[in-house]
């Protein structure tokens, strides 16, 4: 090689080794491809432009959630080998047009027609938790989606099943293993990975596009999908707010967070001699009679309400609130203290919570089996 | 002989290239992350670490405790049940009058340890400072609604109908009343004057200042200790049976918090 060869060869090679950056991840993309052992597609999460006030989503490191996971967490979703007698998935008890609840049932009955203790809870938006207090379930009883998932098939009350029947079953279902390998490399079932890709599916129902979002999104300046909040609403929404009316905000939230509940766990005073809810799991006693706050969102489609479903209409919610508000040694701060509405008021507060009403969300067909 | 000149030429050459291609395809990062280093060789910066307690009378706060183990200066005995506040701005002042501010905010839920310890997201120059203080709350420039994800989340805004931005405090408890447990919720944010006409919105954060002697010349860490006893001693003193609970609208009351604010920290 001539000498001028050669310096063209070196000015080449520094030029590249300079600039390689770009095209050493040009290059493990392309050796990822050839071996095909390409990783799980990061899913595009679609959010409402006013979800950016609650920020990003939150995914376990351990679990993020991807195209093919999300495929695969729907298909175990609505699968009803998931129960004792094949005929129950979670999603009968949570079923897409019922914001995930089920059809109008005080509590949810279990294989066989056993009916459970507490009445389901919707789902949707539960990819947005306090980062030190992201217990599920209406007592508590789950530190995650992924630890959640895996109670209700063991349950003796719901699926009565056993994990390795579950897994067992699936894995002889030729439709799995191969979306398991798509979702998790490798076609080798197991009851984490089951949990991982419902949890995964669970994080994706999203639920922001009613009439009070639209509100928010004008408030905020951003483009709406439609009209927002009649006056009679807006009335409704300034006594949700007011804390000598309402004071609903304190724990459901108000117009800075869509979310509309604080995840939190508070004894309402249902009872006088309550339920022991969160105490079940922290055998605190001072947590007794405290359950999950649940989001007042969808409301027209998750009748009856409270953990038991005690109350059919919310017209009889909110008169609870207003005149039978039980005493007892944990009974919240919040509900010690007198709610004065008039019938205007409490006809004003309940247009208000059903302009919280997601009717796309009901519908969407990503939801669907 | 000629052969290796030529061949220690075109080593140079090759060098001086080397630098070239490099320099060429330096990003902006790498500039800013040299200009950077230049100052902090100039003035070196050390990480503060603040831990956030909560004391009643110079003892740990209980909380939720069934009975009631504190007291006024009225006899109204009271617990604790709820505690959540916001502290924001931290400066470090020096004795000719220089400050230096970081411009952050830390959020305290008291049930909650992770809050206890605040790591500012800007270090803190070397030097000696003379004093320190903080905002209670936020102050007006950054009391902007909707602005913080994380405060959202925590369903810690201040309505708008009161002049919304944030809340600043929610402390919560019972206090007994002849025999009987009351509620009482010191919510705080901006004070909403309705006796007036038109209504008016009048920021309600303050200044917290200690004065204490600090020299930073390695990473440092202090507390930041609210007394909470404090909010109801004075210069006001505290009567539950007038101010207890629903008190966001109540412009007196927003006042006499901001009133006995002041006094309410304290610095180990």
């Amino acid at each position: 090689m001539s000498n001028l060869k050669k310096l063209k060869f070196i000015l080449i090679i520094l030029f590249l080794a300079s600039c390689q950056k770009e095209d050493n991840s040009d290059l493990i993309t392309v050796i990822s491809e050839d071996n095909t052992t390409a990783s799980p597609t990061p899913y595009p999460f679609q959010l409402p432009a006013h979800f950016s006030l609650i920020g990003a989503p939150s995914e376990p490191d351990s679990n993020q959630t991807t195209i093919e996971g999300v495929a695969l967490g729907k298909k175990l979703f609505f699968e009803r080998k998931l129960s004792k007698n094949n005929q129950l998935s979670c999603g009968a008890c949570h079923q897409p047009q019922f914001a995930f609840n089920d059809p109008g049932m005080r509590v949810s009955l279990g294989v066989g027609g056993t009916p459970g203790v507490r009445n389901a809870m919707p789902l949707f938006n539960l990819a947005w938790t306090p980062s030190t207090n992201s217990k599920f379930n209406w007592h508590g009883s789950a530190e995650s989606l992924e630890i959640q998932a895996f109670e209700p098939v063991v349950n003796h009350l719901e699926m009565q099943e056993t994990w390795t029947n579950v897994v067992q079953k699936l894995q002889n279902d030729p439709a799995y293993p191969p979306l398991f390998q798509a979702a998790f490399g490798t076609s080798t079932i197991d009851s984490i990975l089951v949990v991982k890709a419902i949890a995964q599916f669970e994080r994706t129902l999203i639920s922001g596009n009613s009439r009070f979002d639209n509100y928010i999104k004008s408030e905020r300046g951003l483009p709406t999908n439609g009209p927002g909040l009649s006056q009679q609403e807006l009335r409704g929404l300034q006594l949700f707010i007011d804390e000598q009316k309402g004071d609903c905000a304190h724990c459901h939230g108000g117009p800075s967070n869509p979310l509309m509940t604080d995840n939190q766990f508070r004894n309402n005073g249902l009872d006088a001699i309550p339920d022991s809810g969160l105490a079940i799991v922290t055998k605190n006693a001072l947590d007794v009679g405290k359950f999950k706050t649940p989001s007042v969102r969808n409301l027209v489609f998750t009748a009856p309400y409270m953990h038991d479903g005690r109350f059919n209409t919310l017209e009889e919610v909110v008169n609870f609130y207003t005149d039978s508000v039980k005493e007892s040694s944990t009974l919240d701060g919040f509900m010690r203290k007198p709610r004065d509405l008039s019938v205007q008021e409490k006809a004003d507060l309940i247009a208000f919570l059903e302009s919280m009403t997601d009717s796309s969300f009901v519908t969407n067909p990503e939801f669907r089996p | 002989m000629k052969t290796r000149f030529k061949s220690n030429t075109l080593a140079l050459v090759a060098l001086a290239l080397t630098s070239i291609a490099f320099t060429a395809c330096e990003d902006d990062e790498d500039e800013t992350l040299i200009e950077t280093r230049i100052v902090e060789q100039a003035t070196p910066r050390y990480q503060a670490t603040i831990t956030m307690k909560e004391k009643v009378n110079g003892a740990d706060l209980t909380m939720n405790t069934t009975n009631k183990p504190y007291s006024n200066l009225r006899g109204q005995t009271f617990n604790v049940s709820r505690l959540r506040y916001l502290i924001s701005d931290v400066t470090f002042h020096k004795e000719d009058g220089t400050a230096f501010t970081i411009n952050d905010y830390h959020f305290v839920d008291a049930t909650d340890p992770a809050h206890d310890t605040y790591m500012p997201t800007a270090k803190v120059p070397a030097g000696t400072y003379n004093k320190l203080s903080f905002t209670f709350g936020f102050d007006m420039e950054d009391n902007i609604s909707f602005a913080y994800s994380d405060l959202n989340l925590a369903n810690w805004e201040w309505p708008a109908m009161l002049g919304g931005g944030y809340h600043f405090m929610q402390l919560e408890g019972e206090y007994d009343s002849s025999g009987t447990s009351v509620f009482f919720a010191a919510h705080m944010g901006t004070a909403r004057n309705n006796t007036v006409t038109p209504t008016t919105f009048e920021a309600n954060h303050f200044e917290a200042v200690i004065d204490t002697t600090i020299t930073v010349a390695a990473d440092f860490s202090f507390a930041l200790v609210m007394n909470i006893e404090q909010w109801f001693e004075g210069p006001y003193e505290w009567d539950f049976n007038v101010y207890n609970a629903s008190l966001m609208p109540v412009y007196d009351a927003q006042r006499k918090l901001n009133l006995n604010g002041p006094s309410v920290f304290t610095y180990e």
